[in-house]
């Protein structure tokens, strides 16, 4: 099977007038047909750059420095400014974490949709207004025809992202980019749109990077998982074997510290998580070496010399980690 | 054992207001807590959990009449706090207020950018005069390290720390009166989750030394069954259950409580949850439902849910809930 995207080494690196902060430093990943694909990090991780890197909408002062994008047989770094605008809302469409933010506040929800469908498509103002109310009805809204003619204002968070879902189907894309689409979004709402991203990603044969800090969103929806720690990869895997059988030190200590929801806490006299000490490093000024090691349990003096590169271990499975042999390149 | 908290008949009404040729006028009310009714013993966690909008904030607001209560009463062992707080007695009033502190949700928005944490923490100092002024210092570098910064942090300003380290920060200003009781208004959501187990993990520390008693608010379900002793759910300004945490997660017996339990995804890709999906959203607040405020939404209402809303009964075990169909 030939992978729909295909991201090798990205870096995406932010150039202030203090100095270069290498954001994004080396992830990779790669995404199937039809596949769903979860990138899981903490805040700084580079994650959402990652995304928009795909899209090459990462903003200035970040620039793109390094590193492969291909989509569907094409160097989405190598395409002009024209081409990609053409891909963008129509091979790879994305929603983004905030609905509330990524909606046109002085626009009615139809103008927003039918201007997509004939930016994309030669099609009369009637039948793309058709197809956007089809859409709104495919995405569980009642009565589309009337909210077509609202504004982003008159609906809850829950409504707009069911519409942002809707016109990033709008085009029928082949790769769906999405943001932390659920975090700001109460747990039954989050589970309806979980639920209806599933549904439709599988009847309209789309695939899916789903960018999320949330274990439990990932695991619920990802086939494969990245996970990624201030700009680097640090584990790939299927996702039964980031959570049964993960084998960075991260992936591990970010494991353990969420509480789980299935398990009885009430009975413990003191409980207790197990935490990762520290804190997310300053990329202005990244840590030598493993990017992890001053907040790893098994760091060694090698682990702040040695930047580790990703290793296959076992099909399908990539880790960093020079504990579990991955071999290291010198920083001087 | 007594209880160290008692809320009674608590309401929160707001007026709608509407403007219209004539100025403002009140077009209706918004009952944002109904008649809600718990106790809590000294040493025990309850949480309060719920959507956004179904009064979890506004009840523990009320309670420390941060924002006035429209009825009842709050019981603070002996005392009837909305009655202190509103009699303006300033001698009473802070004497009731080094009994409970509010820690609040937004380590960004509750830490005054223009002071150093020093002043943040020695603030309570200054109002309530319960230490002599020589020794503030040292409570206060005592403090920074119970809660697991430095001393030396006091000298410096909201915008030099993380988001977790300005949460600690705002877990030292809450004790800094020795309270008994702390309202902690979703403590970590705003935090990363490796942070969040480290401020999780002091909070539980802090309850077995200190003896404190919490009032837990929080949409995030995991972290309240990690916490909580005791559950509260709240549906659109009312309590529909209340039972121990460990009962209520293995065994809802409202229906809501149900939905809201089956959404939460597991960090296992093989959980297989039994998913009891709700239909569309919480009605507005303007518009509560007659009868049982959630028979819009129910998988089981039946025809009495439409006319009469269910009181909230004990149902054994330390349980209770408000439903005349119960799971």
């Amino acid at each position: 099977m030939t992978d729909l995207l295909t991201v090798d080494q990205l870096r995406v690196h932010f150039f202030t007038r203090s100095g270069v902060a290498p954001v994004v430093d080396g992830i990779d990943f790669t995404i199937g047909p039809r596949e769903t694909l979860g990138l899981v990090g903490e805040s700084g991780s580079g994650k959402t750059m990652a995304s928009l890197a795909i899209l090459r909408l990462v903003p200035p002062p970040a620039r793109i420095v390094g590193g492969s994008l291909r989509f569907q047989d094409r160097d989405l770094l190598a395409l002009d400014d024209a081409a990609m605008r053409g891909l963008r809302g129509k091979s790879i469409a994305m929603i983004f974490q905030n609905p509330a933010y990524s909606l046109n506040p002085i626009l009615t929800i139809g103008d927003q949709l039918i201007e997509i469908l004939r930016w994309h498509e030669r099609i009369s103002v009637a039948a793309a207004r058709d197809r956007a109310a089809e859409l709104l009805r495919l995405v569980g809204i009642a009565d589309p025809a009337h909210r077509l003619r609202q504004f982003p204002h008159e609906m809850s968070g829950g409504m707009k992202q069911r519409i942002c879902i809707a016109r990033a189907l709008l085009c029928e894309p082949a790769l769906i980019l999405a943001d932390e689409p659920t975090t700001n979004l109460d747990v039954t709402i989050q589970a309806q749109i979980l639920d209806l991203l599933e549904e439709l990603r599988e009847r309209l044969h789309m695939a899916m990077l789903l960018v999320s800090h949330d274990m439990g969103v990932v695991a619920r929806m990802a086939d494969r998982i990245t996970v990624v720690y201030a700009g680097r990869t640090c584990e790939r895997a299927d996702s039964r074997t980031i959570f049964h059988a993960p084998l960075h030190p991260y992936t591990r200590a970010l494991l353990d510290s969420v509480p789980r929801v299935d398990r009885d806490y009430e009975h413990e006299a003191r409980p207790v998580l197990r935490t990762i000490g520290g804190r997310i490093p300053d990329l202005a000024d990244p840590p030598s070496g493993c990017r992890f090691h001053p907040r790893c349990v098994e760091a060694t003096e090698e682990c702040a010399r040695l930047r580790p590169e990703l290793l296959q271990i076992a099909p399908g499975h990539f880790v960093s980690c020079l504990k579990r042999g991955s071999p290291g390149i010198p920083q001087g | 054992m007594t209880a160290l908290v008692r809320v009674e008949h608590l309401v929160k009404r707001y007026p709608v207001r509407q403007r219209g040729i004539l100025g403002e006028r009140t077009v209706g009310h918004i009952n944002a807590v109904d008649d809600v009714s718990f106790s809590i013993d000294p040493g025990e966690t309850l949480a309060l959990v719920g959507e956004s909008g179904c009064g979890k904030t506004t009840t523990a607001r009320s309670m420390l009449h941060l924002v006035p209560a429209t009825s009842g009463k709050v019981w603070f062992e002996n005392d009837e706090l909305l009655t202190v707080f509103r009699g303006g007695d300033r001698a009473a009033v802070l004497r009731a207020r080094r009994g409970l502190q509010y820690m609040f949700q937004d380590p960004y928005l509750s830490l005054n950018p223009r002071w150093t944490i020093g002043q943040t923490v020695r603030e309570p100092f200054r109002v309530h005069r319960h230490v002599p002024e020589p020794e503030w210092d040292n409570r206060i570098a005592a403090l920074l390290e119970r809660v697991g910064l430095e001393p030396a942090h006091a000298f410096r300003y909201p915008h030099e720390f993380s988001g977790g380290q300005r949460q600690r920060v705002g877990v030292a200003r809450a004790l800094a009166v020795e309270p008994r009781f702390l309202v902690l208004d979703e403590p970590v959501s705003s935090l990363d989750v490796s942070v969040r187990a480290q401020i999780l993990n002091l909070l539980v520390e802090l309850r077995a030394e200190l003896g404190l008693t919490f009032l837990y608010i929080s949409h995030d379900l995991a972290s309240v069954r990690f916490i909580a002793h005791r559950v509260a759910v709240m549906y659109l300004g009312v309590i529909v259950e209340m039972a121990p945490t460990d009962a209520l997660f293995r065994h809802p017996l409202h229906h809501y409580t149900r939905a809201l339990l089956s959404a939460v995804p597991v960090p296992d890709p093989d959980a297989k949850p039994i998913r009891v999906a709700l239909r569309g959203e919480p009605p507005s607040a303007m518009h509560v439902p007659s009868g049982c405020r959630f028979h819009t939404r129910c998988p089981a209402a039946l025809p009495v849910c439409r006319t009469t809303p269910p009181e909230l009964t004990q149902a054994g075990d330390g349980r209770a809930v408000a439903c005349h169909n119960p799971c």
